[in-house]
C-alpha cells in the first residue's frame, strides 16, 4: 500500500512516453508504452488490495500494526445476537480479539439491524453496557496495548489513527501562510477504487488494442487514454481536495480529447465541447464549494474536511452551502439531471472510451468525492435526518428519467448511456440515503458490468461494420457467440438477478434507502429496477434475437476484444459476491482505516452493515421484491418484443393483436394485454420524457451556449461601437477643437501684433487694478 | 560579491541600452552582428539576471529589499535613484529578462515588414531597460520615468511595423497610457508634497512612503487619501487594463507585430498590476479598503465582459487579446481582496498570464506569418497541415483557461479561493458574489478558448490553402517556445517554486496591513 | 524739469509707432515703426533715470539701441529676402503660415 501513490506517476509516464515516442515506435504499436504501466498499476493495486485483505492493517510508519476496530452499539440494542467475547475467526490474527472500542449511541439513533458491530471478527459488545453508560472507547493497538479514552479524544484518536491509512505527503507550497500538502491518502475505499479503475483501464486499453487497429491518431489515443487513467488515480488517491480537482480537471481534459477524437467530423467536437462545458459548469459549484470549504475548515486536506463537518467544527449555513456547491460539481461530472444531457451526446466518441470514461472511471468521479467527502455531505445535506435530501431526490430523479429515456433509443450506445446515467443516479441517490457502503459498493459491481455492455457493444459495432443502430441488427446470438454470452452475463448483471453482480449492489441500495427512511426513494428505486431490466432485455432481444436485419455480414470479434470481455465476465457475475448481506466483506474492505465513516452510523445505521450478523426478514422482503421486479421486467421484454418478433410502433401491434388471438392463447394474450396496457401507459411516459430532454433540457443548454455567444456579440458591439467610441470621441473632441482654434493662425503678421498688444495692454491693466 | 549586489540590478537594466548605443553605430546592412549584438546584450542580462538568483536570499530572513541602491538623483527635486528587488519584484524581473530574451531569439529569423532589424532590436532594447527599471525602482519618480519609457519603444513598433489599423493603434495605445500618467504623476507629486519625513523634508521615497510606522503620511487625510488614490488607480488601471479603460488593448494587440503583443502581454500589462501591489496599496492602505469593493467589481465585469467578447471574435489576435482583459480581472480580483493569499494570487496570476498569454501571442503570430491571416474563417484545420504547431495551440489553449496542473490554475484558484474571506473592513458578501461570478468566468474562458480550437486547430485546411505544406515548428520557434512550454507545467505542478518567493514578501508588508 | 513732460512725449511716439505696426501695409514701415517703439521706451528710460537718480536708466537705454540695432538689421535682411521672393513686401499678402 505504500507504493500505490506510484500509480497516477506511472500513467503519467506512459503518457509522456507516448506522446513523444510513441511515433517512434513501430506502426501500431505504441500501446507497447503504455500496457506496462498500466500493468504494473494493477499488479500493485492487487498487492495493496490483498493487504486490505488478509491484513486487515498495514504497518504504519511507526513500525506498529495499527488496527482499527470500532463496534458501534446502539444503545437498547447493546447486547448483540453474537454477543461472545471470544470467538473469532480464525486464519489470520486478529488484533482486535478482546477489544471493543465503543461509541455511544446518543440521540435519535435507533437502527433498523440490530446489534450491529462492525468488529472483524465479529465480536460482541457485551461490554457495551457498562463502557457506553462511561462514554469511554477502548482503543487497540496490535503490540497489545490497549487504551481506554474518553469517548471525545476517542474520535480524534480513531481520527488520527484512521486517517493514519498510509498518509504520505510533502509540502507542496504555502500561501498566504498557509500550506498546501501534495500527498495521497490510501485507505480501504481508496485501494478497492484503484484496483476497479486499473483493472478496467487495462482491459479497455487491450481491447483498444484491436478495436482502434489502423485508426487515425492511434498513438494519441492510446496517450490520452494512459493520461486519463493517471487522473482518476490521482482523485482516488487524492489527500486534499486541491489535488483531487487536478485529477478532475485532468479526467476533464482527456474526456474531450478522447470524445472528440475522431475531430474530422463536426458533431464529434460539438459532443466534446458539451461535455466539457457542462461538467465545467457544474465546476463553478466545486470550486465555490472548495472554496468555502477553506474559508470556514482553514483547510482542503479530505481527512481534516471530514473530521471538521463530523465533530461539529464547521457547519451551518455555511457548511450547508459548501455542500449543495460541491454537489453541484458532481451533478455536471456525473450526468445527474439537469447536467445529465452530455453523457448521450458523448457517444460520438470511440465505444472502448465511452466504456472507460462513462461506465467505469470519470462519471464515478463525482459519486466519490461524494463518497470520500461523506462527512461533509452527509453533514451538510443533513443525510439521515429527515426523509428526503437534495443528494437522494436528485439521484433518484436522475435514475428514473434516464431509465425512461433508454427505454426510446434505437442506437445501442445510447441505451448503455442512459443506462449509465440512471445507474448513476442510484449510486447518489444511495449516498444520499446514508447508504454509504451500498453506493459504493454499486460503483464497485457497476464498472465491471457496464463496462463489459460497453466493451460487448463495441464488438456488436465493429462486428456489423460500424452499424449502431438496433434495428439494423438482430439475432446475432448465433453470429457472435462471445459477444452474447458476455453480453447477457452483463445484462443479468445489471438488471440485478441473482446471483450476478447487480443484484447484491441493488438490494443494497435499495434496503438501505428503505431503511434508513427514504421509503419514497425505495419505490422510485424500485420502478427503475423494473424499467432496468425491461429496457436492457429489449436492447438484448434487438439485437441478439430474432433475424438479422441490416445489410453487413457480422462475424465475431477477433479475440484481442473478446479476450477482455470474458475477462470482465467473471467480475461481473461473481463480484457481487463480496457484499452479500451475509457477508460483507467489500464493505470491510473499504472501511479499512476510513473508519470514521463509522461514525455516519450516527446517521445512517445501515451504512455500516455489519459484516456477520443475522439478515433481517426486511432484507429479504427488499431483496425479494427487486428480484421480482427485475425478472418480471426481463419477461415483459421478452414478451413484448421477442414474440412480436419485429421492432415498431407497439400501440399499433396491440391493436393488432387483439384481432384475431383465440383463447387457447389466453395466457398469452393476457401477458400481452398486461404488458400492452402497462406500455401502453409507459411509452408515451417515456416517449414524453424523451421529448422533454430533447426538447426542453437540451434546447436549454444549447440556448445557454448560444445566448453566450449573443450576449458576446453584445458586450462586443458595447465595447467597440459604444465604450471606444467614448474614447475616439475625446481624440475626435481634440480634433474638432484644433480645427476651430487653427483659424487663429491667419499667416498675418499685423493681426498676430494686434493680438499680442491688446493681451499685454490687458494684463497691464489688471496689473494696475490688481494693486 | 559585495559589488555584484550592488551594481547587478542596475547593469542588467542599462545593459540593454548600452546594447542599443552599440545596435546604433553598426550600419544597418550587416543583420547578422546586429542580431548577434543584440542576442549577447540579452544573454548577458540574463546571465547577470540569474546570478541575482543564486544570489538571492529566499529564506525571508532578510526583511526589506536585497540588491540595494540608494544614490542622490535629482536633489533638487528631492528624487533619489534607489532600486532595490524583494520576493514581488524578482519573479517579474526574472520574466521581463527571460521574455525579452526569447522574442530576440524568435526573431532572427521572424523580422516583420518593413524589414529594419537594426531598428526593430534598437528599440526592442530599449523596451528591456525601461521594463526592468520600473520592476526595480523604489523611487516614484524613478518609476515613472521607466513606466514611461516603455510607451515610445512600443509605440513605434506597432506604428511601423504594424497591421493595417498600426497609426490609430500605436496613437491610441500612446495616448491613452499617457493620460493615465499624467493623473499618476500628479498623484505621486501629492505623495510629495504631503509626506514628512522625521527628518524633515518630502520624499518620493517608496520603502519610506509604504512603512507604516515611519508615519510619513500621517497628515493625510481620507479625502486626500482617496484622491489620490484615485489618480494612481487611473494610470494603473489604463495599464493593467481594467474595464472599463482596456480598449486600447485589443487594437494595440492585434495590430502589433508578434514579437510587439508578446511583450506588451507578457510584461507590459504586469506593470500596471505591479503597481498596484507595490505602490498603491502600501502606501494608501486606507483609501485601498475603501476602493477595494470597486476594483473587485471591475475586475469581474472585466472576467466576464473580456470572456462574452472573445466569444464574437473573428480574429484570433483580438480573441487573445480579450482573454488577456479576462486573465488580468483575475489577477486584480486578487488584489482587491487585500489578502496575503489574494496578493500571492495576483503575483502567481501575472507570472503565468505572462508565459501562456505570450506564449499563445507567439503561436498566433507563426500562423499569421504562414497563413498570412488573422481571421478566423480563413484559418483551420491547423492540426492536419502543421501538427505541432496544432499540438502546442491546444496545450497552450488549455493552459489559458486554467486546467490543472498547467500554469494558469494555481492562480485563479488561489484569486478566487482569496475572495471568499477577504481583509478586514471588506463585506464578505459582495467579494463572494464575485467568487461566483470569477468562478462563472471559468466555464466562459473555457468556452471560447474551445471555440477557437474547434474553428482553427480541428476540421479541415481551408480551401485556399488546400495542398499548400507549410512548414511546421522551425529551429528558432522551438528555441523560444520550449522554455515557455516548461514553465508552464513546471508552475503548474509545483506552483511553490514561484509561491514560495511572493509569498514571504507578500506576508512581511501586507499581513500587518491590512490584518 | 518735470518728468510728465518727456514721459507723455514717449507715450506719444510709442502710440506712433503701434499704429505704425498695426495699420502699414510696407514691411519696411513696420521696421521704421518698431524702430520708433523702440526710441520712444528709450526716452521713458532715461527720464526715469533722471528722475529718480538712477544710472541703470541710461544703461539700459544703451542696451536697448544696441539690441534695435541688432533687431533692425536681421528684420531688414527678412525682409530683403521675401522681397527677393514675393517681388512685394506687403505683410497682407505674405501668409504662407496660415493654417
Amino acid at each position: 500500500m505504500k507504493f500505490l501513490f506510484l500509480l497516477p506517476l506511472l500513467n503519467l509516464a506512459g503518457f509522456l512516453l507516448a506522446i513523444f515516442f510513441g511515433k517512434s515506435v513501430a506502426k501500431g504499436k505504441a500501446h507497447l508504452l503504455t500496457v506496462p504501466f498500466l500493468v504494473v498499476s494493477v499488479l500493485l493495486s492487487v498487492f495493496a488490495f490483498g493487504q486490505i485483505v488478509f491484513d486487515n492493517g498495514t504497518v504504519d510508519d511507526d513500525g506498529r500494526t495499527v488496527a482499527v476496530c470500532s463496534v458501534l452499539a446502539e444503545s437498547q440494542d447493546a447486547t448483540a445476537a453474537d454477543g461472545h467475547g471470544g470467538g473469532h475467526e480464525s486464519g489470520h490474527e486478529n488484533p482486535c480479539e478482546g477489544v471493543h472500542a465503543v461509541s455511544a449511541a446518543t440521540s435519535g439513533v435507533t437502527s433498523g439491524t440490530s446489534g450491529t458491530t462492525d468488529a472483524p471478527a465479529g465480536h460482541g459488545s457485551d461490554e457495551v453496557s457498562h463502557a457506553a453508560a462511561a462514554g469511554v472507547v477502548r482503543l487497540a493497538s496490535a503490540d497489545g496495548g490497549e487504551t481506554d479514552v474518553a469517548q471525545g479524544v476517542a474520535h480524534e484518536e480513531l481520527g488520527k489513527r484512521s486517517s493514519h491509512g498510509i498518509d504520505q505527503s510533502f509540502e507542496w507550497f504555502t500561501i498566504g501562510g498557509t500550506t498546501f500538502h501534495m500527498g495521497v491518502h490510501v485507505d480501504g475505499l481508496a485501494v478497492v477504487l484503484c484496483l476497479m479503475v486499473s483493472v478496467i483501464a487495462l482491459m479497455i486499453q487491450i481491447y483498444s488494442i484491436g478495436y482502434m487497429k489502423g485508426e487515425v491518431r492511434y498513438v494519441q489515443f492510446m496517450a490520452t487514454i494512459s493520461l486519463f487513467a493517471g487522473g482518476m488515480l490521482l482523485l482516488v488517491l487524492a489527500s486534499n481536495l486541491f489535488l483531487a480537482i487536478f485529477g478532475w480537471e485532468i479526467m476533464g481534459l482527456c474526456s474531450y480529447l478522447l470524445i472528440g477524437h475522431y475531430w474530422e467530423e463536426r458533431e464529434n467536437q460539438n459532443a466534446a465541447i458539451k461535455a466539457f462545458l457542462t461538467t465545467r459548469t457544474g465546476d463553478i459549484g466545486l470550486l465555490s464549494g472548495s472554496f468555502i470549504l477553506f474559508g470556514i475548515a482553514g483547510t482542503l486536506n479530505i481527512q481534516e474536511l471530514n473530521d471538521a463537518a463530523v465533530t461539529g467544527t464547521i457547519g451551518g449555513v455555511a457548511l450547508t452551502t459548501a455542500a449543495i456547491a460541491l454537489f453541484i460539481g458532481v451533478i455536471g461530472k456525473s450526468a445527474q439531471f439537469p447536467l445529465h444531457t452530455w453523457l448521450p451526446d458523448a457517444m460520438a466518441g470511440p465505444t472502448p472510451v465511452s466504456a472507460l470514461i462513462h461506465a467505469a472511471t470519470m462519471v464515478v468521479a463525482g459519486v466519490y468525492l461524494v463518497a470520500r467527502l461523506y462527512g461533509v455531505f452527509a453533514a451538510g445535506v443533513e443525510i439521515g435526518e429527515s426523509g428526503v435530501n437534495l443528494i437522494v431526490a436528485i439521484g433518484c430523479v436522475t435514475a428514473i428519467i434516464a431509465a425512461f429515456l433508454a427505454l426510446v433509443q434505437w442506437d445501442i450506445k445510447k441505451v448503455l448511456a442512459y443506462s449509465t446515467i440512471s445507474q448513476l443516479g442510484y449510486m447518489v441517490m444511495a449516498l444520499g440515503a446514508g447508504a454509504w457502503g451500498a453506493g459504493v459498493f454499486h460503483v464497485f459491481t457497476h464498472a465491471f458490468f457496464k463496462a463489459l455492455l460497453f466493451l460487448g457493444s463495441g464488438s456488436v459495432i465493429h462486428g456489423c461494420h460500424h452499424e449502431q443502430d438496433m434495428r439494423q441488427m438482430g439475432g446475432l446470438r448465433k453470429l457472435m457467440p462471445k459477444t452474447f454470452w458476455t453480453w447477457t452475463i452483463g445484462t443479468l448483471a445489471l438488471s440485478g438477478i441473482i446471483p450476478f453482480a447487480g443484484f447484491w449492489s441493488k438490494d443494497e441500495i435499495l434496503g438501505g434507502a428503505y431503511q434508513n427512511g427514504y421509503e419514497i426513494f425505495f419505490v422510485g428505486g424500485a420502478i427503475v429496477a423494473f424499467l432496468t431490466a425491461f429496457y436492457m432485455g429489449r436492447a438484448t432481444i434487438l439485437t441478439f434475437f430474432g433475424d438479422y436485419r441490416g445489410h453487413a455480414h457480422p462475424h465475431e470479434s477477433p479475440s484481442l476484444m473478446t479476450g477482455p470481455l470474458l475477462f470482465l465476465a467473471v467480475p461481473s457475475a461473481l463480484v457481487g459476491l463480496f457484499g452479500t448481506p451475509w457477508n460483507n466483506v467489500f464493505l470491510e474492505w473499504v472501511q479499512t482505516f476510513t473508519v470514521k465513516m463509522t461514525d455516519f452510523a450516527l446517521f445512517n445505521p445501515l451504512g455500516k452493515v455489519a459484516v456477520h450478523h443475522e439478515v433481517e426478514t426486511i432484507t429479504y422482503v427488499l431483496a425479494g421484491v427487486s428480484l421480482a421486479l427485475a425478472l418480471l421486467g426481463l419477461g415483459l421484454s421478452w414478451v413484448v418484443f421477442q414474440m412480436k418478433k419485429t421492432p415498431g410502433d407497439l400501440t399499433e401491434r396491440i391493436a393488432a393483436l387483439r384481432v384475431g388471438r383465440t383463447l387457447l392463447e389466453n395466457k398469452y394474450y393476457l401477458d400481452d394485454l398486461y404488458g400492452g396496457i402497462v406500455y401502453t401507459f409507459r411509452e408515451p411516459l417515456a416517449k414524453a420524457v424523451n421529448w422533454t430532454n430533447k426538447h426542453v433540457i437540451d434546447v436549454v443548454l444549447d440556448l445557454t451556449g448560444k445566448s453566450m455567444i449573443e450576449f458576446g456579440k453584445g458586450t462586443y458591439f458595447f465595447d467597440q461601437d459604444l465604450l471606444d467610441k467614448v474614447y475616439d470621441g475625446s481624440a475626435v473632441g481634440a480634433d474638432r477643437g484644433g480645427n476651430v482654434l487653427k483659424r487663429m493662425q491667419t499667416g498675418q503678421v499685423q493681426q498676430y501684433l494686434a493680438v499680442f498688444l491688446a493681451a499685454s495692454a490687458g494684463l497691464g491693466i489688471l496689473l494696475l487694478a490688481a494693486n | 560579491m559585495e559589488w555584484f549586489d550592488d551594481w547587478a540590478l542596475s547593469l542588467a537594466t542599462f545593459l540593454p541600452l548600452v546594447g542599443a548605443a552599440i545596435l546604433l553605430a553598426l550600419p544597418k546592412e550587416r543583420e547578422n552582428v546586429i542580431k548577434t549584438v543584440a542576442l549577447g546584450a540579452s544573454i548577458l542580462c540574463a546571465v547577470i539576471g540569474i546570478g541575482i538568483l543564486f544570489r538571492f536570499d529566499f529564506s525571508g530572513d532578510v526583511a526589506g529589499y536585497q540588491f540595494e541602491a540608494n544614490r542622490k538623483w535629482i536633489s533638487a527635486i528631492g528624487t533619489n535613484y534607489h532600486i532595490g528587488l524583494d520576493g514581488i519584484s524578482l519573479p517579474l524581473f526574472i520574466l521581463a529578462l527571460g521574455i525579452t530574451l526569447l522574442v530576440i531569439i524568435y526573431s532572427w529569423d521572424h523580422f516583420p515588414e518593413p524589414h529594419n532589424p537594426k531598428m526593430f532590436l534598437f528599440l526592442i532594447l530599449l523596451l528591456e531597460t525601461g521594463m526592468l527599471g520600473s520592476f526595480i525602482s523604489l523611487d516614484l519618480i524613478l518609476f515613472f520615468v521607466f513606466f514611461e519609457i516603455v510607451l515610445l519603444p512600443m509605440y513605434f513598433m506597432i506604428a511601423v511595423w504594424g497591421g493595417e489599423n498600426r497609426a490609430y493603434a500605436s496613437i491610441k495605445f500612446f495616448l491613452f497610457t499617457m493620460f493615465g500618467s499624467a493623473f499618476m504623476l500628479v498623484s505621486f507629486l501629492a505623495l510629495y508634497f504631503m509626506s514628512t519625513l522625521p527628518s524633515g523634508g518630502h520624499t518620493f521615497d517608496i520603502v519610506h512612503l509604504s512603512d507604516q510606522d515611519l508615519g510619513v503620511l500621517s497628515d493625510l487625510g481620507t479625502t486626500a487619501g482617496r484622491w489620490i488614490f484615485a489618480g494612481m488607480f487611473l494610470g494603473f488601471a489604463i495599464k493593467v487594463p481594467m474595464w472599463p479603460v482596456h480598449t486600447w488593448l485589443p487594437d494595440a494587440h492585434t495590430e502589433a507585430p508578434t514579437q510587439g503583443s508578446v511583450l506588451l502581454a507578457a510584461v507590459l500589462l504586469k506593470m500596471g498590476t505591479y503597481a498596484f501591489v507595490r505602490i498603491s496599496l502600501p502606501i494608501l492602505p486606507d483609501a485601498a479598503r475603501d476602493f477595494a469593493p470597486y476594483i473587485g467589481l471591475l475586475a469581474v465585469i472585466g472576467i466576464i465582459y473580456g470572456s462574452l467578447a472573445c466569444l464574437a471574435q473573428t480574429d484570433v489576435k483580438r480573441l487573445i487579446a480579450f482573454s488577456s482583459v479576462g486573465h488580468m480581472g483575475f489577477v486584480m480580483l486578487g488584489i482587491a481582496t487585500l489578502t496575503p493569499i489574494g496578493i500571492n494570487a495576483a503575483l502567481f496570476g501575472m507570472i503565468s498570464h505572462g508565459i501562456v498569454t505570450g506564449l499563445l501571442f507567439f503561436l498566433a503570430g507563426s500562423m499569421q506569418h504562414r497563413y498570412h491571416t488573422r481571421e478566423i474563417s480563413r484559418l483551420g484545420g491547423l492540426l492536419i497541415s502543421m501538427p505541432r504547431l496544432g499540438g502546442l495551440l491546444v496545450f497552450t489553449s488549455f493552459a489559458s483557461l486554467g486546467l490543472p496542473a498547467l500554469a494558469g490554475f494555481p492562480g485563479e484558484f488561489s484569486s478566487m479561493l482569496s475572495a471568499y474571506q477577504p481583509a478586514e473592513g471588506l463585506n464578505e458578501a459582495v467579494f463572494r458574489t464575485f467568487m461566483v461570478i470569477a468562478a462563472v468566468g471559468t466555464v466562459l474562458t473555457a468556452g471560447y478558448m474551445l471555440y477557437m480550437l474547434q474553428r482553427v486547430a480541428q476540421g479541415k485546411v481551408p480551401d485556399e490553402w488546400a495542398g499548400h505544406t507549410f512548414h511546421d515548428i522551425g529551429t528558432f520557434e522551438y528555441m523560444s517556445w520550449v522554455p515557455l512550454v516548461l514553465m508552464t507545467v513546471v508552475l503548474g505542478v509545483f506552483p511553490g517554486i514561484l509561491m514560495s518567493v511572493t509569498d514571504k514578501s507578500v506576508m512581511s508588508i501586507f499581513s500587518g496591513i491590512f490584518g | 524739469m518735470d518728468t510728465v513732460y518727456p514721459l507723455t512725449l514717449s507715450a506719444l511716439l510709442f502710440g506712433i509707432g503701434v499704429y505704425g505696426i498695426l495699420a502699414r501695409k510696407n514691411a519696411v514701415m513696420i521696421l521704421a515703426s518698431v524702430e520708433l517703439m523702440l526710441n520712444a521706451c528709450n526716452i521713458n528710460f532715461v527720464a526715469f533715470g533722471a528722475a529718480w537718480n538712477e544710472i541703470s536708466g541710461q544703461v539700459f537705454a544703451l542696451f536697448v539701441i544696441a539690441v534695435a540695432a541688432a533687431e533692425v538689421g536681421i528684420g531688414l535682411a527678412i525682409v530683403l529676402l521675401i522681397y527677393r521672393n514675393h517681388v512685394n513686401v506687403n505683410v497682407d499678402e505674405i501668409d504662407s503660415m496660415k493654417w
